[in-house]
């Protein structure tokens, strides 16, 4: 099927990507220093599509936008998961906490999207709207501005 | 047309497969990636030895990869129906999700594990992210009485200093079950971090003039309307401080803090007239040391002036934003502190700090919690069902998250995410139009994995994004001789679209656009490389071997070509906009 040639290259490239460690590597976690070589590297890495074109403004107008959209699916999968899983008030907490913070959110709860996502994700989890106050973290905010901003979001 | 783009369901939205192909460096064997809408996702390999999951915007990963990494990226799109393509995406968000709460809880344990050992020492000390922004003083200005004064009337005369005794009655309480026996969890540090905080608002702790992000030249001062945005947000802060201190969040302290320390730099630049923002770089940042070329290089002068290009334009960004302010605020203050750090590397430091992501300031302080009486029996018992938490965490992590050439790479696991969408494969091939298993014969291999999907499903619309140097030499062709452009542009002596880089080892040809040529180039390549290493072994004493490790690289990048095979094509540090002629001054290729 394959010609020898073709089996050589692949050879070739095995053995290269086992030398270099295969895929693609991130180094937005390392935490180590650069070689000084590669210094000025290392800050051209970080900068990206928008610092470098000429249309800036609306490439990072869409930033803020995207980020919130993408901060929603994971507040709506957060609770997916919550819902399948532990139910733990606390736990569910601090999870959106975190997920908030990735998304440059200190104050989740004073970010409407947030109550709005949770909704969308009880309605995914199959979570019948009657039941979605017996749930610990939803019977804890029962009663409030969140809570109907919950139930807007799952009958949107 | 995608479904993000539109935002109606109507449109065609599609399932894109991605294929890079290879280069020197990093994913030398290619790299694979699933596009939905204007998201990319992908899996990466992390200096830690984690493969993780990763999301990131199609616009950042092409600069990446096409532009600086001058890869070809393939990409061919599958149509779904919207349903299916919602499908996807919420599990591949769910995918991430679980991810990121295993290495949370992880690194909770992990924490908890110290503290405990700690308590056995008989000390405790707590790194508190956000106190390090504040520094024990009186307040100079106005607004912090009013944010107290705030306080007070929202929340009762004696409300804070009712919390603070509270909050050390909680705390005393935690210590004796810890001491009893029980775990001390995340629970225990929320307790001296919301307890700080409490302190921090109660005894009227000033900013920290050194975790402040000052105003820079080309900044300009704040128009009319940049202060009425800032003094809106300001009273969004207040609101938020007031919330937090009633919040039943197990976590609160931290916001409170961070919160806080926002809310009196914006009385800073409103008092001011000039923008301060909190530094957000973290305490383990990573750093690089700019040689003292480098600090005299154009590069330098082109990367400070887009980075404060950047800034400028966020600020005003910032202050337009209505529907989501804090988002906006916080890519604000990524901006501004990249620009700065940057610019003080203008005026002589060499020392930079990197920050790869908007992130959250977090400038940490310790405290001390003084010698404690713990009964150690118990704490030992504790120590030691952490320590088996810790190895079956490890364990958990290296089976899932760990990679393997063969059997997880970024191919295969590309492909086990997209099934693991559906509940079986029947379903899947009838949403899919078709259907590919990670262990399907040589399907790991990056490029035999794009060429097997293109077979196994029913792929339309192939697009070939041409490689940064491949593509601006298509442009010299067409303006020139084609005889002049091949002399020039096919070596990296002359070539006028590429400077030289010890990232892409040393080698004279480029063979990537040379099929027939290609074994005589590598040979010449290989010679090359070869000569730098007999110049290597001289050099050795003064440069830690350096030369020679690179020449090494380079003969190894130039046995493929011997085949007729590529991997090296050189690469870019700088955007194709702001590329540096090599007769100085900016070269706009596009």
């Amino acid at each position: 099927m394959f010609s020898k040639k073709y089996y050589i290259y692949i050879g070739l490239l095995t053995a290269v990507s086992l030398s270099q460690g295969g895929c693609s590597i991130s180094y937005s976690l390392e935490k180590s220093s650069d070689s000084v070589s590669a210094s000025l590297d290392s800050i051209t890495s970080i900068s990206n599509s928008s610092t470098s074109s000429s249309g800036g403004e609306k490439s990072e107008e869409q930033k803020v936008d995207e980020t919130a959209t993408v901060y929603e699916e994971d507040i709506a999968a957060v609770t997916v998961l919550y819902v399948s899983r532990e139910k733990n008030n606390d736990e569910f907490q601090r999870k959106v906490a975190s997920i908030a913070k990735n998304h440059g959110i200190s104050d989740w709860e004073q970010e409407n999207s947030t109550f709005l996502a949770m909704g969308k994700g009880l309605r995914r989890a199959g979570v019948a709207e009657e039941s979605i106050g017996n749930l610990p973290y939803f019977r804890s905010i029962a009663g409030t501005s969140k809570y109907a901003e919950v139930l807007k979001g799952y009958n949107l | 047309m995608w479904a993000s783009q539109t935002g109606e369901e109507t449109e065609a939205v599609t399932l894109d497969f991605l294929y890079v192909n290879a280069n020197a460096g990093e994913a030398a064997g290619g790299h694979t990636a699933l596009r939905l809408g204007e998201s990319i996702f992908h899996y990466q390999f992390f200096p830690d030895s984690t493969f993780l999951f990763v999301r990131e915007p199609w616009a950042d990963f092409r600069f990446l990869y096409n532009d600086l990494h001058n890869r070809t990226i393939s990409l061919a799109s599958l149509p779904l129906d919207p349903s299916v393509y919602a499908g996807i995406r919420n599990h591949f968000t769910e995918l991430l999700i679980t991810q990121q709460q295993f290495f949370d809880a992880y690194e909770d344990v992990q924490e908890e594990d110290k503290l405990v050992r700690e308590m056995l020492n008989g000390r405790c000390e707590i790194s508190v992210p956000g106190l390090g922004f504040f520094t024990k003083q009186e307040f100079p200005t106005l607004s912090p009485v009013t944010l107290k004064a705030r306080i007070e009337t929202e929340l009762g005369r004696d409300f804070l200093q009712q919390t603070v005794a509270q909050a050390d009655e909680n705390l005393k309480r935690a210590f004796l079950a810890v001491s009893g026996g029980e775990r001390p969890g995340r629970k225990l540090r929320e307790q001296i971090v919301w307890r700080e905080a409490l302190r921090v608002l109660a005894e009227e702790w000033d900013l920290d003039e050194t975790s402040l992000i000052a105003p820079m030249a080309g900044e300009g001062g704040l128009s009319s309307s940049g202060a009425e945005s800032l003094l809106r947000f300001g009273e969004e802060l207040a609101c938020s401080i007031v919330e937090l201190l009633r919040s039943t969040r197990p976590d609160k302290g931290e916001p409170l803090l961070l919160q806080t320390a926002r809310y009196l730099v914006v009385q800073r630049s409103l008092a001011a007239g000039q923008l301060y923002t909190l530094d957000p770089f973290p305490d383990d940042v990573r750093k690089v040391w700019l040689t003292e070329a480098e600090l005299g290089e154009e590069r330098l002068l082109i990367l400070q002036e887009a980075f404060l290009r950047q800034a400028v334009t966020r600020s005003s960004l910032f202050f337009q934003e209505e529907l989501h302010p804090e988002i906006a605020y916080s890519f604000l203050e990524a901006s501004r502190a990249r620009a700065w750090e940057l610019l003080q590397a203008g005026n002589g430091k060499q020392e930079v700090r990197i920050l790869s992501k908007v992130t959250l300031p977090s400038r940490r302080r310790t405290v001390s919690l003084g010698k404690l009486q713990i009964e150690k029996e118990n704490l030992q018992v504790t120590s030691r069902a952490m320590a088996e938490e810790l190895k079956v965490l490890q364990e958990k992590s290296e089976e899932h998250y760990g990679y393997n050439l063969f059997l997880r790479n970024c191919a295969t696991e590309l492909i086990r995410s997209l099934n693991s969408t559906f509940a079986d494969a029947k379903s899947g091939e009838a949403a899919l139009g078709g259907w590919l298993e990670p262990d399907n014969g040589l399907v790991f291999i990056p490029f035999l994995f794009y060429e097997q999907s293109c077979t196994a499903f029913p792929l339309q619309d192939e697009q070939i994004l041409t490689a940064r140097r491949l593509r601006n030499l298509e442009k010299l062709y067409s303006q020139e001789s084609d005889l002049l452009v091949w002399l020039r542009e096919s070596n990296t002596l002359t070539a006028t679209l590429y400077e030289r880089r010890s990232k892409d080892t040393p080698f004279l040809f480029f063979t990537d656009d040379s099929l027939l040529l290609r074994p005589i180039q590598g040979i010449l390549n290989l010679g090359y490389a070869a000569l730098h290493g007999a110049a290597g072994l001289v050099t050795l004493p003064f440069d830690g071997g350096d030369r020679l490790h690179q020449a090494a690289r380079g003969i190894f990048y130039s046995l493929p070509e011997l085949a007729f095979g590529n991997i090296r094509k050189g690469s870019y540090s700088t955007a194709e906009s702001e590329a540096v002629s090599p007769l100085g001054g900016k070269t706009l290729v596009e």
